[in-house]
Parts: C-alpha cells; structure tokens; sequence
C-alpha cells in the first residue's frame, strides 16, 4: 500500500514522514548517508579515488601531461576538472556533450579550485614560460543518488592528495626533457575543501545529503563547500528562501562534515601506503 | 584540438610523459609462465557482482585483475525512429561502449573515438543472438558500457558483464553470453591477455606470420559464437583449431557467471521474503 501511495502522492508522502521528523529511508534530518571513499585503484592514472556516498558513487581519474605555460601565467601548471555524468549513472541523462547539469558541476569544481588554492599551481611548473604540467582530472558519475556534488568534491580532493609526479629534467637550449618514471613526488595539497549540499522542503525542513528522490520533491537545494573553519563557497540555484539563521545552521553543519571526510581521505591515504 | 565550448578548456596542447610497456620476445618460450605468473591457457582472476548500480534497471561490474568494467542496462524504452514503416516484430539493443579518459596508458577523448564506436557494435553483435528479441516489438533496450581501466581483453570483459547486466535486469534472454579474448603470436598462445601481450601480438614478433587478438563472444548452452572479431592474421587450420578449443574456454567463465547470477537472485528473494514479514 505504502508503495502507491509513493507513485501516486510523492508529496504527501514525503510530508508524512517529515511530520514525524524522519526521513523514507529512515535517516533523520541531518543524518548523512555512509560515506567510503577508495583511493589507488586506477594504476594507470596519475592519481585516482571512488567515493560512495550512499548509493551515489562518484569516481576520479587524474592524468598528468606536460606542456607549455600560459603567457599571462608563466610560473603555472594547470588543473582541469571535468564532470561527466553519462547515461550510465541515471535514465535522465542522455549520451552526446554534456549537458547542462554537468557543465554546471564542472564550472563549480573549477572554481572551488580557484577559490581555495588548493593546489599551489606554481609547484606544477617545471620551468617558467617552457614546461609545466597540467593535471586533468576527470570524474565521471557511476550512479547519481543524490548530492552529486559532495561526492565529486570529495573524489577531487582525494584523488589529488594521491597524484605523484615524477621528476622532469627540462634543457632550454636543447629542449629536451627526460622524464624520471622512478623517481616521483606526491602533490602537496594546501588545503582540503568538502562539498554538503542539503534540500529545503516546504521552508520548514532542512534535509542533509539528500538522495534522489529527495532532490526531485524538494523546492531548493544548497551546497556550501567549506574545510575546517574556512568558507569557500555557498552555492545555492534558486529555491525557496533561507533565513540567516537556517544558513548558518547549514554552514556549520557542513564544516563539522568537512573534517570528518578529511579524517576518512587521511585514513584511506595511509591504508595505500602501508 | 577542436574546442569543445561544453568542457573546461585545458591548454591548446599538451603530451603525455609516458610510453606504454612493450614485452620482450623472451616471452615467447615455450612452458615459460607470463609476466604476472599465470600459464599460457590461464584466466585471470574474475570478480563479478551484479547490481551496482541503484539507478539503473539491471547492472553488473566485473573485474579481470586491472581490467574493470562497469555496465548498465535500462528499461526498454520507445524506439527514436517513429516513421510507421519502419515498425517491425522486433525490439532492439542499442549498445554504447566508451572507454573513461583515464583507462589508458594515454589519456582518451571524453567523445566516443573510432574504438569506441566498433567496440559499440561488436558488442551489440555479440549480445543480440542471446536476447528474445520478439519478447519487445519497438522497443529498445540501452546498455552503457563503461572501461574504468584497460588492461586487455576489454571487450570480452564487456561481453560477458553487459550479459549478466542483462539478466540482472530481467530482459527475457535464449543464454547468457561469454566473452572470451585470445591473442597469439607464431606458436605461443596467450589466453586472456594482458594489455601489453595484446600490443605485442598484435604488432607480430619479425619473421612469425601467425600472430593477433581474437575477441570471441559464445553463448555456452547452445556451443555457439555470436560474434568473432579477428585483428592480425591466421592460417585456416589454426583458426579451425581455435574454435574448437573456445567451448572448454568458455565453461569456466560461463559456471562463474552463472553461480553469482543465482546468489544474487536467492539474496533478492530472501531479502523480499523479510520485507513480508515485517509488515
């Protein structure tokens, strides 16, 4: 019975259950969906990392090449992130470029990128004006559950916290590299941003990581990227409105998470190096 | 490059610091064990699990040691050619196979390059005999191949996980399809191979004529192939010969798949069962 009543009514009955202060598949409000995150398992990418976010699986693949710097920028590499979300992961996306969703999502990681510094540039660059690497990180979505974007910012990070370069010995005059495969140092990370994105249903309830049934009956949803006690960036297309003190509800919420999931990508770090 | 406006834009252009790993013709004695231990007639390790993907109606992930491939097979939807004469008795699969940008040596192209799109249909090739097509007038099937990384025999890897996404999703099936990979070079065999025993059978070692990879796609209950992709070149006997080793290949993937298929649906039913109880 309870099944048609989902099909037929969504709304009822997500409501029903909001008045009872649980969610449908049991969570409360503000519990977050177990979390795994995997790092290592592409060898032949420069650095790569899964994570599982309930069903949600996002994983990221780093590929590292050589080429020259920008004019305006001589003494930078470059990160390039890339959002994938084939038809794979979910009925509602189609093959051929990506869509909107997708685009949206890698513009947002790309300015997480620019906003935090998370990655020094200027430690990718081999020797300015000639040599530089680019590191181009794409993620592709396995399956789409939910806060897409949490995972894809969790993925990014951890992927990047494994990437080692190796050494390149660059010669201007001749312009030869020689590439030391043996010898390679990791990527030094400066900081660890995290994404929690939460639904807001009927103005009155705020419900963390939303999956996606949540995500289609909610009437806004908000990301706020944070690490640690440092705001990166509150991402929030339309919706209904949020007031001061539900926001900073949220941005609290999302920085005590922020520093467990650095606490999990530290862990899967050392289990790779053990 | 072409610039793609719907991506983040890297630099114009830029190389790639590695050259994939080539293997010596030291290899090649006979009785001698390959580069990761195993004998020449030996498959690798599989690990298969059914129903990975939550989203999708039916969905499966194998894994050949470093090769990994993930596949999602969706409900059957309306056919897109509505054109009224071209309606028949017969439904169809539409097969799309891609290879994610880092499962190379080389970084690949987000778009589908010419591999993937003959990937896509060997794959549709291999699978369609296997599936009652009658069962679905107008309709298509979608099934969504996805490399996460390539260390050979991709393709019989994809065969054989896009074949139990299949009956994962309860598309009514004739069999369940195996892919096999096989490459050679002058008289050693390689069963299974590897990336880089793929890329040196397929170059030839000088002065052997018989050398390739071989991509077979059986369906065990009736013995037959449903598809058979050849690069490199064979003599007539030699091929005799390989077909009709392919069956005892076979039968080893074919009792893996089917074991993992009936755990899956003794846990499904299980797992029902309980939900009842508790109402």
């Amino acid at each position: 019975m309870s099944v048609h009543i989902k099909t037929i009514h969504p709304m009822k009955y997500m409501r029903d259950f909001l008045a009872r202060n649980i969610r449908p598949d049991g969570r409360k409000l503000s519990e977050v969906r177990p979390t795994a995150i995997n790092v290592g398992s592409i060898s032949t990418a420069d650095g790569s990392a899964l994570v599982k976010i309930g069903n949600t699986v996002v994983i990221c693949g780093i590929k590292a090449e050589l080429t020259v710097p920008n004019a305006e920028n001589p003494n930078e590499g470059f990160v390039i992130p890339n959002v994938e979300l084939p038809p794979l992961c979910s009925p509602q996306f189609k093959s051929g470029p990506p869509g909107e969703t997708a685009q949206v999502s890698s513009q947002f990681l790309a300015d997480i990128l620019v906003n935090s510094k998370c990655v020094d540039l200027q430690s990718l660059c081999i020797m300015p004006d000639k040599l530089a690497w680019v590191l181009y990180c794409d993620l592709i979505c396995l399956d789409h559950d939910g806060s897409v974007l949490d995972a894809c910012v969790a993925a990014l990070v951890s992927a990047l916290c494994t990437v080692t370069l190796p050494e390149v010995k660059f010669d201007a005059i001749t312009k030869n590299k020689t590439v030391e495969l043996e010898k390679r140092r990791p990527l030094t990370l400066i900081c660890f941003p995290f994404a929690s994105t939460f639904a807001t249903f009927d103005e009155n309830s705020i419900l963390a990581d939303p999956s996606e049934e949540e995500e289609s009956l909610c009437s806004g949803t908000i990301s706020i990227v944070t690490s640690g006690d440092s705001l990166y960036s509150v991402h929030k297309p339309g919706g209904c409105q949020l007031s001061e003190n539900r926001l900073s509800e949220c941005i609290s919420k999302a920085q005590k998470r922020s520093l467990t999931l650095r606490g999990m990508v530290e862990k899967s770090m050392e289990s790779i190096k053990s | 490059m072409p610039v793609d406006h719907r991506r983040i834009q890297g630099p114009e252009c830029s190389e790639d610091y590695r050259k994939p790993k080539t293997l010596d013709a030291a290899l090649l004695k006979k009785g001698s064990r390959r580069a990761d231990g195993r004998k020449c007639g030996e498959q690798r390790k599989i690990f298969l699990k059914p129903g990975v993907v939550s989203q999708a109606k039916g969905s499966a992930y194998i894994e050949l040691d470093h090769t990994k491939v993930i596949c999602s097979v969706f409900d059957p939807r309306e056919k897109a050619s509505r054109n009224l004469e071209q309606q028949t008795v017969r439904g169809e699969i539409f097969c799309e196979f891609k290879f994610a940008s880092f499962s190379g040596v080389q970084r690949r192209s987000h778009q589908q390059e010419a591999d993937d799109k003959e990937y896509s249909l060997l794959l549709k090739n291999a699978l369609e005999p296997a599936v009652c097509l009658h069962e679905f007038p107008n309709f298509q099937v979608d099934v969504q191949v996805l490399v996460l990384q390539d260390d050979g025999s991709s393709l019989a890897a994809a065969i054989t996980c896009a074949g139990l996404a299949l009956a994962d999703a309860a598309v009514p099936m004739y069999d369940l399809p195996v892919g096999l990979s096989k490459a050679f070079s002058g008289d050693t065999e390689f069963f299974d191979p590897t990336g880089a025993e793929e890329r040196m059978c397929l170059r030839g070692v000088d002065g052997e004529s018989d050398h390739g990879v071989f991509t077979i796609g059986f369906l065990p209950t009736f013995n037959q192939v449903s598809q058979l992709f050849h690069s490199g070149h064979i003599s007539s006997d030699r091929f005799g010969k390989m077909i009709s080793e392919v069956g005892t290949l076979a039968a080893e993937v074919h009792k893996a798949v089917q074991a993992i298929l009936l755990s899956a649906v003794k846990s499904s039913i299980d797992s029902s069962d309980n939900s009842k109880l508790l109402l």
